[in-house]
């Protein structure tokens, strides 16, 4: 009966239950929600947390990036100065490892993929040779007597020499030119000066200026043009011609030779993968004696070359520098103990080892290896090796299935120690490993023959190659300040590169709504405090009526406690667990919405950024929502009703008490007033007269405008902060590889390059282009063979470059290093890179082109140049010296040895390689061919190849030029987008997206994107908050205003009972609350000025104000709609 | 004479619950010099019919006429600011007023000067009794009767012929409402104004010149 008329009488006051109902049930519901939010958003990080794994790869950008078997004594150098220590000790650095690889021969495996050492080698058995013959220089042996009449050409100098009988011999010199500017002139004078080469007292070949003394007058020759008349006397022994070699003072006639032998290879000891025995091959002795008896069969050792006969020719080479012994031994027969037990036995072991090789690294988290990390490889049987677990690796599935192997079974290993300069110059050692495969990967062709154990199988101690010194596990959240950090503490030259799967990206969206739901979540929960400390205070505190009733009738306390609480408890139980439930069942759709709300808040544009060079996965799914959040939520509120329902039930047994003491009445300053006239008097006298009441208004209104100026002040310096920082941003982008890794070496053609500029979009653009140069003092010795020639253009191709740049950021040694210091010649600086004044080395030189021979026409240059200080020791140059040096320039399928002369402008130091040397982009080409008005081929067109002039020659070179490095500057930060619109127009390739245009665009715009979108979502936060602030202001503004006026109906309707007009009591109060609100408004604007605040505080305090008054305005207009009957007969 | 007149008014009004017909057709006038009085229990009407005899609204049928015009022809504001003035049992003064500057309010209405206006002030508060002294002062510093006394005087500066009273000696002990009666009865014979007084104490009923009693929305009895 108790609690049926306790609940009967608490749901009978209809509008406040039905108003605390609703309160209560939207206050759990909104918990609910907050919880769910809360508890899906750590659970689905926390998850992510597992799955992604995030590194930071640490390599050194040297000059053969990323090839992994350089030996790069700057990389080597880099890798000594990383402090792991210092790096292990960054906060968000999980596990630094440097790399730890070495190569070991696994027994029973022939590589066929990667890198193969000694590919080429053979140790052969042939027979059946047979002599083939050629023309050539045959050497004279012996003494040699020259004909009287005759004609001798010096192979070095290329001089010739005429012998006349009764004649001093004609020295005919053969000059080279090199044209001096003043500023590259060692004396200081423009001139064109005239070398030679000549051997100098160690036997060194070298060019030898030629002082003007020395200069005959004729005939000479000019880079093998003669010069003036020969004499007819000494003109008759020209049919007779030697050679004469001063190296070894050997002379020579032009005759028949033997080139080479023909024969039958039966079988071999060691051949490369693609030969097989019982073929026809051309035995090339190469540098040794070798003369085959006719019927003999031979053990060989040497090369399979690939020369112009389309035979396989095989070159006899020594075994090794040092070891002389000849390559070729003739055989007794098939039984020749040789064939078991000979230094050919055992080269063919040691190359056979050799092929066997296997990759090993060692790691402690071998999922974080790049390969791993970016997902190229992944483990399709077993596990990884455990930290600490030696004796087990990871094996390559292609390795594998090739072996047969699989998980459980062994390898294997005898551990090879490379040279110091060779990675592939192999020794054996005695060291052999036992390894058990506990887990194999997928089959990736690139990763064959590797093998992967943990840090305790690894501590390999071998020379370190490639440029990959080591990686840093992160920890996902903080991977980008890691990275940062490790960055900044990296030596010069050493990029660091965050890998994160994608995590900030997934992650960021998550986290907004982790902090979002914890602040609803702390907002509800303050709101539902709130509303429940009212709920009780009204359904159980205020019942003193009620409780004087029962007392009166007798009620026992229980039963009195009864009655007040079960009313109040079915209401709060049936509203909180009707919004759990309601919470509960929408959070699916709620959540989804949200997450797609705030992953468009968060997304940015990433076409072509450096953010967005990894792999990425996918966010993990929705999995199932708990119910927890629900019924913490409704147990919450509902526990919490019950205790405060329970608290106020003293209060309502409490007696009302008059308060005792005297109240004391103020008398008015300057007693009557008679200020001022109508509406204004009266409103005047209530703001003077109002005491607390007048001062609420201005309290309120200085608050609100401070806050909205606050806000609004702030918001302006978000958008000032993103105008400054697009003013000041520098935004850069590069061509790389396609992996998005700058490279050096890279194709970029001269088109592409043009392209990019043809946007529109950019300040300046940096190119370079790449020679290897050498030294002819420096070059080895290399045979006329077909194999000589191939090791010549490889010891070529490993040989420092000569770069033609128009800015030093164009040298990739430059890239991620500091700017180099650079010592400057006197009235020189970097703008000589840039300088037009230098013509193309095409102008000077003479090539062959659709069989006809082409003359640039202009003597050649002395080019500036800047090198590094450690070359100038190493050369015992000084600035102003000049110098030459060899360049090789491909045209078409020829190649051109072009000396270059160069004068030293300026040597930088402490960055990057120190071997490059620097010459303005003009070198090669006029920085026009990019960024010039009119290209040099209109849209469409093809280069003529049959040009005749410079205009022609250029356009074909133009569109055929391809250019190491791209890079370029942004003209303003705001054309970003303009510019991936523009990249993606024109089908430039991103990473991870190959289009028709293979050339790799890169924007290094990663911290700035963060920085926009983060200031972007502050702004879009603040124009979405200030709007909705103005109205929750201009609500509160009324709200106030209301109460104010709502207080003093009574006023209000004596007013109008005395006969007062609407208008007149509405400007009454009006221009008392106007002028009260005005008050705060000026206050708060003057507080927010001092403070910092600009004009735009002003303007908010406006906005505050005219909110304000329109809500006055409202409520007034409001009261003034009550019935004055009904306003009069109100209680007081 | 007849100053105000009532018609068959009738007044019916909408409460939460229900509608209520507070009057239900009373026909009466009211003479100037006379001092009349509304009795009645509670929920009669006495307190409604006061209200629409001050134009606080006009009735839902039947006519109150002023000096021969209808209140329904007239703007009301201007007729409570010139034609009746109010006095309320509950005072109804402006607390954050002084006691001459609420008496010079409905003059300032009017559009009389402040200063003169508290001259006047100052003359009307010494006739109904109070000391100079009280003009200065708040009304929450006087007692009930004076307070009351000056809700008189605010009423007197309308300079209306009509003063409508209701319950003004409900909340004052007898000595006061004693004197806030006499006041009232002074004003009507010597001053010539129509005063209608509602009252529940049959005392002040029995010494009104007039005396209108109603039940239930309904005229039952009229005296004198």
């Amino acid at each position: 009966m108790i609690v049926r008329n306790g609940v009967r009488s608490t749901l009978r006051a209809r509008g406040r239950s039905v108003l605390f109902t609703l309160l209560i049930l939207l206050l759990t519901l909104a918990l609910t929600l907050g919880l769910g939010m809360w508890s899906y958003c750590a659970r689905t990080l926390a998850a992510m947390d597992g799955q992604y794994t995030s590194v930071a790869l640490v390599e050194y950008m040297g000059q053969n990036y990323p090839d992994a078997d350089t030996a790069d004594d700057y990389a080597r150098q880099a890798a000594q100065a990383l402090d792991g220590d210092a790096i292990a000790a960054i906060d968000g650095v999980e596990l630094w490892e440097s790399t730890d690889q070495a190569l070991a021969a696994l027994s029973g495996y022939s590589r066929v993929d990667g890198a193969l050492p000694y590919e080429d080698y053979g140790v052969v058995v042939a027979t059946s040779f047979s002599p083939m013959y050629g023309s050539g220089i045959q050497w004279l042996e012996g003494e040699v007597t020259l004909p009287e009449a005759c004609l001798v050409m010096n192979t070095m100098s290329m001089d010739f020499t005429y012998y006349a009988p009764g004649l001093e011999p004609l020295v005919v010199p053969n000059y080279m030119t090199v044209e001096y500017t003043a500023e590259g002139s060692p004396d200081g004078v423009a001139r064109t000066a005239l070398f030679r080469y000549v051997l100098n007292e160690d036997g060194e070949t070298v060019m030898d200026e030629v002082e003007e003394g020395e200069i005959i007058e004729e005939p000479w020759m000019l880079s093998g043009e003669l010069m003036g008349t020969i004499p007819a006397a000494y003109r008759q022994g020209e049919d007779t011609l030697y050679y004469y070699d001063p190296l070894t003072d050997q002379y020579g006639v032009l005759g028949r030779v033997i080139s080479g032998y023909s024969c039958s290879i039966v079988d071999g000891l060691y051949l490369p993968s693609d030969q097989r025995d019982g073929v026809l091959a051309i035995v090339d002795p190469g540098e040794t004696d070798f003369v085959p008896q006719r019927g003999t069969r031979y053990l060989l050792h040497g090369v399979f070359t690939f020369g112009a006969s389309a035979n396989t020719t095989f070159l006899l080479t020594t075994f090794s520098e040092e070891d002389d012994t000849p390559p070729y031994l003739a055989l007794s027969g098939t039984d020749d103990p040789a064939l078991t037990e000979s230094i050919f036995v055992d080269w063919a072991d040691y190359y056979r080892a050799m092929n066997s090789y296997v990759r090993l690294e060692a790691s402690d988290q071998i999922s974080a290896l790049e390969p791993f990390q970016q997902q190229a490889l992944f483990l399709s049987e077993g596990r990884f090796p455990q930290p600490g677990e030696a004796g087990v690796c990871v094996l390559d599935g292609r390795t594998a299935g090739q072996m047969g192997l699989s998980v459980g079974d062994t390898l294997e290993l005898t551990m090879l120690s490379a040279g110091q300069e060779n990675r592939f110059d192999l020794t054996v050692d005695e060291e052999t490993r036992t390894l058990e495969i506990v887990g194999i990967t997928n089959d990736a062709q690139d990763y064959a023959g590797c093998v992967w154990v943990s840090c305790a199988e690894g501590g390999f101690g071998q020379p370190r190659f490639g440029y990959n010194l080591g990686r840093a596990v992160l920890d996902n959240a903080k991977g980008r300040q890691a990275a940062d950090a490790l960055q900044a503490m990296a030596p010069e030259g050493v990029r660091v590169t965050l890998y994160d799967q994608g995590y900030s990206t997934a992650a960021q969206p998550l986290r907004a709504m982790e902090s979002t739901a914890l602040a609803i979540t702390t907002a509800c929960a303050c709101g539902a405090l709130a509303v429940l400390l009212l709920f009780g205070y009204l359904f159980v505190g205020r019942q003193r009526e009620t409780v004087e009733v029962l007392t009166c009738l007798g009620t026992p306390r229980g039963k009195i406690r009864l009655w007040l609480v079960s009313g109040a408890v079915v209401i709060a139980g049936c509203a909180a667990v009707l919004g759990a439930l309601i919470g509960r069942l929408s959070m699916g759709r709620i959540l989804q919405a949200a997450l797609s709300a705030a992953q468009g808040l968060y997304a940015v544009d990433q076409r072509y950024s450096e953010a967005a060079i990894g792999v990425a996965q996918a966010a993990p799914e929705m999995g199932e929502l708990p119910w927890w959040p629900a019924l913490a939520a409704a147990l919450a509120v509902f526990c919490t009703a019950l205790a405060l329902c329970l608290a106020f039930l003293s209060l309502a047994r409490r007696k009302a008490v008059r308060k005792q003491g005297k109240s004391t009445v103020r008398v008015p300053k300057g007693g009557t007033s008679t200020t001022g006239q109508g509406a204004a008097r009266f409103a005047l006298l209530s703001v003077r007269r109002g005491g607390w009441r007048s001062g609420v208004v201005p309290a309120v209104a200085l608050a609100l405008a401070l806050l909205l100026g606050v806000m609004t002040s702030t918001a302006q310096g978000w958008d000032e902060q993103m105008d400054t920082l697009y003013d000041t941003t520098v935004i850069t982008g590069e061509v790389t590889s396609l992996n998005g890794r700058q490279a050096t070496n890279l194709s970029v053609s001269a088109r592409n390059a043009r392209l990019l500029w043809e946007s529109g979009l950019m300040e300046e653009i940096y190119v370079s282009k790449g020679w290897p140069y050498w030294s002819w003092v420096d070059m080895p010795e290399f045979s006329d063979t077909s194999f000589g020639m191939e090791s010549m253009n490889a010891w070529i191709s490993q040989q420092p470059q000569l770069v033609a740049l128009n800015d030093l950021s164009a040298a990739p040694a430059f890239y991620y290093g500091e700017e180099p210091q650079v010592e400057w010649l006197e009235g020189w600086d970097e703008s000589f890179l840039s300088d037009t004044e230098y013509y193309s080395i095409l102008d000077s030189m003479d090539f062959y082109f659709n069989q006809s021979q082409l003359n640039g026409g202009k003597p050649s240059l002395t080019y500036p140049c800047l090198v590094s200080q450690e070359f100038l020791e190493q050369m015992e140059l000084e600035l102003g010296d000049g110098f030459n040096r060899q360049i090789r320039i491909p045209v078409l399928s020829q190649n051109y040895n072009e000396v270059v002369s160069l004068q030293v402008v300026g040597a930088y130091s402490g960055a990057g390689g120190q071997r490059e040397i620097y010459v303005p982009l003009s070198f090669w080409c006029e920085l026009d061919w990019i960024v010039g008005e009119e290209a040099l081929l209109a849209e469409g067109e093809r280069p003529n190849s049959n040009f005749t002039d410079a205009a022609g020659r250029d356009a074909f070179f133009y569109w055929n030029t391809n250019l190491s490095t791209c890079r370029f500057t942004l003209d303003s930060a705001r054309d970003l987008n303009a510019l991936r619109d523009y990249l993606e127009g024109q089908n430039f390739t991103q990473v991870g997206k190959i289009t028709s245009n293979r050339t790799n665009v890169v924007l290094r715009d990663q911290a700035f994107v963060e920085t926009v979108a983060g200031l972007g979502r502050y702004i879009t936060f603040s124009q979405i908050l200030l709007p909705a602030l103005c109205g929750a202001v201009g609500l509160l503004g009324f709200i106030v205003s209301w109460l104010m006026v709502n207080g003093r109906r009574m006023e209000f309707a004596v007013l109008r009972g005395l006969g007062a007009s609407k208008g007149r009591v509405f400007a009454t109060f009006f221009l008392e609350q106007g002028a009260l609100a005005l008050l705060g408004c000026v206050v708060g604007s003057v507080l927010l000025t001092l403070l910092g605040g600009g004009w735009v505080g002003w303007l908010a305090a406006a906005a505050f104000l005219v909110c304000y008054l329109i809500g006055c305005a409202l409520a007034v207009a409001a009261v003034g709609c009550t019935n004055l009957m009904s306003l009069l007969s109100e209680r007081e | 004479m007849s100053v105000l007149e009532l018609r068959d008014v009738r007044y019916t009004y909408q409460t939460q619950y229900q509608k209520v017909e507070a009057l239900k057709g009373i026909t009466h006038s009211f003479e100037e010099g006379l001092l009349h009085a509304i009795v009645g229990k509670s929920g009669s009407g006495k307190t409604t019919l006061l209200s629409l005899m001050a134009g606080l609204d006009l009735p839902t049928s039947g006519q109150v006429l002023c000096e021969g015009v209808p209140t329904d022809q007239m703007k009301l504001e201007q007729y409570r600011r010139e034609k009746a003035a109010v006095i309320y049992q509950s005072f109804r003064l402006f607390p954050l007023l002084t006691v001459a500057e609420n008496v010079m309010y409905p003059m300032e209405l009017r559009g009389m000067k402040a200063r003169q206006a508290k001259e006047r002030a100052a003359a009307l508060v010494e006739r109904v009794g109070l000391p100079a002294e009280a003009l200065d002062r708040y009304p929450t510093m006087l007692s009930g009767g004076e307070q009351q006394r000056v809700a008189i005087a605010r009423a007197l500066g309308m300079d209306t012929k009509i003063l409508l009273a209701d319950e003004p000696t409900g909340n004052l002990d007898t000595a006061n409402g004693e004197n806030i009666f006499s006041i009232l009865q002074n004003l009507a014979h010597e001053n010539c104004y129509c005063v209608v007084l509602v009252t529940h104490n049959p005392e002040l009923a029995e010494r009104a010149d007039r005396v209108l009693e109603l039940r239930d929305g309904l005229a039952v009895h009229e005296r004198g």
